[in-house]
Formats: structure tokens, sequence, C-alpha cells
């Protein structure tokens, strides 16, 4: 089977924060070969995030695999070690910018990532972009630190989509703003 | 520091090494910087600037220092939920504080107010549970201090450590 | 031909005609129309169906925030009953006891993704399953992808509290019988609302503790009541899907604690928490996790927990099994190893072969993905419901058995929220 980019397809209707937590490559590629026995449509499959699928991910693009940060198209990208959403840098944007027309929004939350090529800890802004459906491409869902919505400043699962960008959830950016001290006593 | 070779000398040499130690772990707990604090724990809802969001986040710049000059002010800005319940301990919450009204001003209150300490912090560290109104309140006080041309502290706002009365 | 011949003519072959034709529609009758009544009768046209009842308990209402909708069908029979289509965010279903309405808190925008937001809290008729009335909420509900928590129906089915976050949060307090918004309550530092009494809520705190808020007759807040914190939230917090046991709520940590706190007083009391995992299941490695994990079958008093071997931070990892809990004595009774419920593509079905085939290459060939939600119905003979995020199939269990009745195909293209019927005493 040819290789292409996995998609997450994720039609109008999508708001926030729906976890992509689990792949179905062999599956679907089961479904699909017995789709000849019955009236099945062409199947679908989803990039997601676990160790095991860091040699799945297709280097289709510029950054270098090799790399010691590691691939930034990939759910295991250093910086993305509490993201949830869609990578605004699959979405027409960067890992800094949101797509085009999009809002970032103002209010966020903050985390921390280690990054394995210098070993240290940079602090992540995950502002999500809005104002347009959602992307649908790369859906990334890890959860290194991250609590309960009750918990605001340190949840994923929130939307934060607000203030002037208190619109529909479209994709996530991944924005280092500092580098982190010793971890909070 | 002088080399100790004899008693008194030694004892000083003593007192020195202590100084020295002291110094560096001021300044170990000192590199957990306030300004990462803040990132990391008030930024996402404050905004870098401190701008915070019209309507529903305040905007700190050139108001948050002014709590501190009117009664009840300081223990205020320790029991707002985001400070009261955020992770950080006593000592690095008092220093966020305390860079907060460096950064956000205004300059004049950041030049001369009384620094928080942890032990001020631990005290009236107890999240409020209805904040509008008591920060009404304080904004009333605030301005009727700007009315009144006051610029300097009154002795009645210095800093206490004891916990006050809950509002 | 004279003229008069002409017509003399004409006339004697319209005669003739005549005779010709009434022998060939006689004919024509005895062969073409045979001689009994039309069976199809005339059907009107504008009919629309509703449900026959207005809930029943092996009913699963399943939010789809791809769709902004929820499906209902019966999980006996594999039906699909109908639908409420729903707005932004992942939608929840409130249903009174009185089982004749059902409500909805629903955003939109004006221009689909942007524009002019309006919250509403729809009320929609559950028989005929159409809106009905709605109430205009404050336009600032949270949204997240919480089944449970972002909203909750008072006992006495009086009042809703829908969770607010701008970032600060609230909540907006609606009188259902009014049908208008009587309070917004300020909660800064916590969020969420959980039913805890007649008139009474609970929101989770970011230090650990809760903060309860009573109403009045007119829904204002008449008292609120600050806890202690009762759990750790940096060491090890609890989630927010809660489960309801009569006056009790469960909670469960990250770490596989449950704490159980009892609403029946004036003052929330707080049980001592204790482990679903043993020392071994923790050397093992196993951990709770999922978007909707936990589920409790109140007149049983089972808790079910969905679990799955994993290291920290998986506490959103889906499940390979349920583990069962028996709430008086606090030990486990049973453990439901889980099923793939199947896969559907854009809301199809995609199914193959025969069942035992379907089946084999469902639970022995593809790789188990996991379920991330259950839910378990409040009768006597009670179903537990499992679904994927990413598929519109679930399975269904004999909740006492464990035993895999059937797996059903709902139209979802995505499965975000599992709703039952709560238990309803005969009176209603």
């Amino acid at each position: 089977m040819k290789r292409t980019r996995p998609k997450f397809l994720a039609p109008a209707g999508f708001s926030r924060g729906i976890p992509g937590g689990w792949r179905i490559w062999s599956a679907i590629g089961t479904a699909a070969a017995f789709a000849l026995l019955t009236a099945g449509g062409p199947v679908a499959s989803q990039q997601v995030a676990h160790a095991e699928d860091a040699e799945s991910s297709a280097a289709l693009v510029e950054p270098d695999p090799a790399t010691p940060e590691g691939d930034p198209t990939s759910p295991e990208y250093w910086r993305y070690c509490s993201i949830d959403g869609f990578l605004a840098s699959e979405c027409g944007g960067t890992q800094t910018s949101c797509p085009p027309g999009t809002l970032m929004s103002p209010i966020t939350w903050v985390g921390t990532c280690r990054n394995p090529a210098d070993g240290r800890d940079y602090i992540v802004s995950y502002n999500d972009c809005c104002g347009k459906g959602p992307c649908g491409q790369t859906f990334v869902h890890r959860n290194e630190g991250d609590k309960p919505v009750y918990y605001s400043h340190k949840s994923n699962d929130i939307g934060w989509c607000m203030g002037e960008a208190n619109a529909a959830y479209n994709s996530t950016v991944s924005i280092v703003i500092g580098v982190a001290d010793e971890p909070a006593q | 520091m002088r080399h100790s070779d004899g008693h008194p000398s030694s004892r000083a040499a003593l007192r020195a090494a202590g100084a020295v130690l002291v110094a560096l772990l001021a300044v170990a707990s000192a590199t957990a910087s306030p300004r990462n604090d803040y990132m990391l724990q008030c930024q996402g809802c404050h905004r870098p600037d401190g701008s915070g969001l019209k309507g529903s986040v305040p905007d700190l710049r050139d108001t948050i220092g002014r709590f501190v000059d009117v009664r009840g002010g300081r223990e205020f800005l320790v029991r707002v939920p985001g400070a009261a319940q955020s992770p950080l301990s006593d000592a690095r919450l008092a220093e966020v504080l305390n860079w907060m009204i460096r950064t956000f001003g205004p300059s004049d209150v950041a030049a001369r107010f009384a620094p928080f300490t942890a032990d001020e912090v631990g005290h009236n560290r107890r999240p409020l549970d209805d904040v509008l109104p008591v920060r009404a309140a304080l904004m009333h006080r605030i301005e009727a201090r700007r009315a009144r041309g006051q610029a300097s502290p009154a002795a009645l706002d210095a800093p206490r450590d004891k916990v006050s009365r809950s509002h | 031909m004279s003229p008069q011949t002409a017509r003399s003519v004409r006339s004697q072959l319209r005669v003739r005609l005549r005779r010709r034709s009434a022998l060939l529609a006689l004919l024509g009758s005895a062969l073409l129309a045979p001689p009994i009544a039309a069976r199809v009768p005339i059907e009107p046209i504008g009919r629309v169906a509703v449900l026959d009842k207005p809930f029943d308990p092996h009913w699963l209402w399943a939010a789809d925030a791809l769709n902004a909708r929820l499906s209902l069908v019966d999980l006996d029979d594999s039906a699909f009953l109908g639908q409420l289509n729903t707005g932004w965010g992942v939608p929840a279903a409130l249903f009174p006891r009185s089982g004749k309405e059902i409500y909805v808190p629903e955003t939109y925008f004006s221009r689909g993704t942007r524009g002019e937001r309006t919250d509403v809290a729809t009320i929609y008729d559950a028989i005929s399953l159409a809106p009905v009335d709605e109430v205009i909420l404050p336009a600032k509900r949270g949204i997240n992808p919480l089944a449970t928590g972002n909203a909750a129906l008072s006992d006495d089915d009086r009042f809703l509290a829908v969770f607010n976050m701008t970032p600060a949060t609230s909540l907006s307090i609606v009188d259902l019988e009014t049908r208008s918004l009587a309070d917004e309550v300020s909660t800064p530092g916590c969020s969420l609302a959980y039913a805890v009494g007649a008139r009474r809520f609970a929101t989770l705190c970011a230090d650990g503790g809760l903060l309860i808020v009573e109403l009045d007759d007119a829904g204002r807040v008449s008292r609120r009541i600050r806890s202690e914190p009762f759990f750790d939230p940096e060491a090890d917090p609890v989630t927010e899907k809660a489960v309801r046991w009569g006056d009790r709520w469960v909670f469960v940590s990250f770490e596989g604690y449950a704490y159980i706190v009892d609403f029946s007083g004036d003052e929330p009391r707080f049980e001592p928490r204790w482990s679903l995992l043993s020392d071994e299941d923790r050397e093992q490695s196993w951990r709770i996790g999922g978007a909707q994990h936990l589920a409790l079958h109140e007149a049983s008093g089972r808790l079910f927990s969905l679990v799955h071997v994993g290291e920290v931070n998986t506490h959103k990892d889906a499940g390979t099994e349920v583990w069962v809990y028996d709430l008086a004595s606090h030990e486990r009774v049973q453990r439901i190893e889980l099923h793939n419920p199947g896969f559907t593509f854009m809301g199809y079905p995609i199914k193959f072969g025969a069942d035992w085939f379907y089946e084999f290459v469902l639970d022995h060939v593809v790789p188990r993905n996991g379920i991330d939600l259950i839910a378990v119905t409040q009768d006597d003979d009670p179903l537990l419901v499992t679904g994927a995020k990413f598929t519109g199939a679930v399975a269904v269990y004999d909740a006492r058995s464990g035993e895999l009745i059937r797996r059903i195909f709902t139209p979802n293209m995505s499965m975000l929220g599992l709703f039952t019927q709560p238990r309803r005493s005969a009176a209603h």
C-alpha cells in the first residue's frame, strides 16, 4: 500500500478537543481487503500519538527527521508533548502561526516539553486557531502534564477559542515562549 | 574571605561561609524565575503584557500595584484563586507577585512597595470564592485614594503578616 | 356520396365504433381489471412520526460532535429512533424525572464557524423530539469534550446549571418553570457542575475542594459552601467524569483511587479514599483511562471502570477491560473483557461477510483499538454499552454477566458521549 500522509477526515460540525487515540492501519487494511464482499466504501486512517507510530509517519516534508529534535510532522515531535488538536503546521499555518484567515486565541494554556536535542525543558504555549471549521489534518492528543478541566491553566481539553477569537475551533499551534527552570517545588 | 589561621578568624570564616551559602541558596531559588512562573501559571489568561481580556480577565497594567496601597489589597492579591490555588510555593508566589507589580506597575508603586514575603503569602493564602464583589470594593478604595490625591501609602496600609478579616 | 348519406354513414360508423369500444372495454375490463378492491389505501401527505413513549431504560442517546447531534438508538433491537441536532461542541442530554422533556445546552455562530455567538438551553419534547422552547443563555458556555459536567439538572428538575468559561468561570442558572435565566453565579477557580440536591450544585476547584451553591426558590444563590480539598490536584487529580450514586458522587483519580463524596447532609462528607487497583494491578501497570471511563448502576451499587495497561499521563487513553466494583465492599467483583464494537466510515457500517466471520475478524484479526466510553442502563436488567471515539458502532453487554449481547451500528461519525436514562420510580 502506497504510504500517504495519514489523515483524519473531519467534516464540518466538529468542535473542540476530540482526541485521536487509536490507530487502525491494519484494521483498515483488512477491512478494505474484505470490502469486496460487501458494499463497503473507502476507508480512512488516522495518525495517533503512540511511540510505536514514530516509524510509521512518512517523512514527506523538508524537516529532516534525522535531526535530534525529531520530525515535526510526527505526533511524537517534542513540542507536541501535551497538545490536543489538529496541528496548525499541517493546516496551512506553521508551528507558531495560525492558518490563513483564522484568529489566534489570546487566551490559552501554557505547558512544558523536553527537547531531546538539548535535554532542556521549554515553555510551550498551545494557542488555538479559531474562526474556521476543524482542519481535519493530523490530529495529536498527548497528555504529558495535562490536568483536568477544573485545573484550567493546565488543561488541554478546554476549547480555548475565547475572547476576540470566540468562534469555532480549527487547529492548534505550539509556540516556544521560554526556557523552563527546574521543576516547581 | 580571609584565611582562617586561628580561633577568632575561623569563626569569622564560618560566618562568611554561612553567608555565602545563604546567598547561594537564595540564588538557587531565584533561578526559579518569576517570569517563567508567570508564563506557566498566569500568562495563559492574563496574557504576556498583563492586559487580560475585557469583560473577564482584568487588565493588570498600571493597576495591579495600586492594590498594595489600600486596606485589604495585599491580601486580595494572594487570595485570588489563580494565585492561591497555583502550585507555586509561598516563596515563589511571593516572587511572582513582586515581579508582576514591578513589571506591570504603576512604576511609582513598584519603586517603593514592600515586597511580598513567603510568610505573608502563607498566612493569607485561602482562595476567595466570590472575587468580583471584593475586587469591586477594593477598586472603590483605589479610586477614592486617587480622588483624594494620595500618592504615597498611608500608615494603615503597611504590610502585615497577620491574617486579616475575610471579606 | 350525398351529405345526407355521408352523415348517415358517419353516424352508423359512430354507433358501430361505440358498440365496438363498449365491447372492447368490456373485454378489456374483464382482462385488465380483476374484480377485487384496491389493496393499498390512499395515504396522507405530511405526517411526522413520534416516539411511542417518552423514554425507555434501554434507549441510548449517543453524542456525535462531528455531526453536531445526538442519535437515539434502541439497545434491544438496534433501531435508530431519531436524533437531536445540537450545535458546536459535544452535546449532552439532560433528562428530568418526569421524562416529558429533554434539555440540551447548545452553541451556534451566526455564520457557521464565526460571527455572533448564541448559546441556548433547548427544550425538546421527549415524544416528538421537536424543539418546543429555548432559553437564551449568556454566550459563554465552556466548550470541551466532556460528556458530563458541562451542565446539570437540579434534583427537583426545576433548575439547569450551565458551566461557563470566558476564561472566568461561572454557572448560568436557568429556571425551567419560567423558561428564563434566573441567575449567573461566579465560581472563580472552580469549574463544571454536578447536581447534588434539590437545589444544589457542586463545582470542582483547582485546589482539590468543592464549591457548592444552593439556590432559593427564584433560582438565586442563597448559600455558598467551600470545602477543604479532598484530593491533591498536583499529585493525583480526580477526573471530571464522576458518576452518581444516590446522594453520593464517585470521583476517580488518575492513579485509580476512588473518592466518594456524600452530599446528603448540609456539608459534603468525604469518605476515605480507596484504591480501584490492587498492588498487583499497579505492578502490571493497569491504569484507569478513557473519555467517559466510569459508569454506575445505582440500584445494585456497582461501579464500572474502564482500564488499560499503560504509563503515567494515559488518563485519557482507551481501555481494554471494564472492572466492576461493589461499592459497599469496595471489592472488585468482575473483569469484563471488551470486544471491538466495529467500524463505521462517514456513518456507514463497515461490515463484511457472514456474521460469524465478521465477528471473528473483529475479535481476533484486527488490532484492539480500545474503548473510550462506557455507560450502563439503570433498570433491573442493565446493559453495559461501550463505544470508541471514531466509530459509530457500539457494543452492548449484559451488565451483570459481562456477556456480549450485540453490536449496534449507529450513524454517528464520532462517539463522544453515551447517555442512558436515569432510574425512574413507578410514579413516573
